[in-house]
């Protein structure tokens, strides 16, 4: 249950931050200067919950075709390290450009 | 008098490999329905999902400064194949969820109002997949 609402708002956020994303296409293609740094936040943050989702999903899939629970536990350990990896490059990345 | 039965994951993974069981989500012995197909989708949908923010990052980690994604989907088709199934795998993740969230919250769980949903989604995902990819490109 915890799971599931878990994973109800990761996917909420996503699909909040995918509309934004889309109405700001236009600095992406466009080479427009970013005033702020909005679109470039917002798309950082967009990028890392997609991945979330994406993982998650992989782990049910997994789920779904065994009833190991070690591998369930080795894909959560493996998707959290991978996940506060790109949090941290991100906040780095976002850092330099301030 | 209840009896325990010493049952460890070992014993369960036998148990599933002797028996001759089809595997979730029984795609070999239930008959296609729309829902299920949908089901499916929105299951290959947010593996994409995954996929492309991967390939996302990676770009932003290995592409040379001055090009970026953007030139890339401007200047070569592969790019632009690649662009327009993120698109519509994006796309039909976010409307498949607004599905399921309906469903979490009570609604529209009856077989007919399911399938009518799923439709609408599909449908919502190749409006919403061409706008987006005029906008980008032709904008």
């Amino acid at each position: 249950m915890v799971y599931l609402i878990k994973k109800r708002f990761i996917d909420i956020l996503f699909i909040a931050l995918s509309f934004i994303v889309m109405f700001e296409t236009r600095y992406y293609f466009n080479n427009e200067s970013i005033d702020s740094l909005f679109p470039l936040v917002t798309f950082y943050i967009w990028v890392v919950l997609g991945l979330l989702v994406g993982l998650h999903e992989l782990r049910d899939v997994l789920l779904d075709y065994t009833d190991d629970k070690k591998i369930a536990k080795k894909l959560i350990l493996i998707s959290r390290i991978i996940i506060w990896g790109m949090i941290v490059y991100s906040i780095i990345y976002i850092k330099d450009l301030i | 008098m209840s009896i325990k039965i010493k049952y460890n994951n070992k014993n369960k993974r036998n148990k599933n490999k002797d028996s001759i069981r089809p595997v979730s989500p029984h795609i070999q012995i239930y008959k296609w329905e729309w829902t299920m197909i949908y089901s499916i989708l929105h299951r290959a949908s947010a593996l994409g999902v995954g996929k492309i923010m991967i390939l996302i990052y990676l770009s932003v980690l290995f592409l040379p400064n001055d090009i970026s994604l953007p030139i890339l989907i401007k200047n070569y088709t592969i790019a632009k194949i690649i662009y327009f199934l993120s698109v519509l795998c994006i796309n039909y993740y976010i409307f498949a969820t607004i599905k399921y969230i309906v469903w979490d919250l009570a609604e529209g769980l009856d077989l007919t109002t399911a399938k009518w949903l799923g439709h609408s989604s599909a449908i919502a995902t190749i409006i919403f997949t061409i706008g987006i990819y005029s906008y980008g490109l032709f904008n």
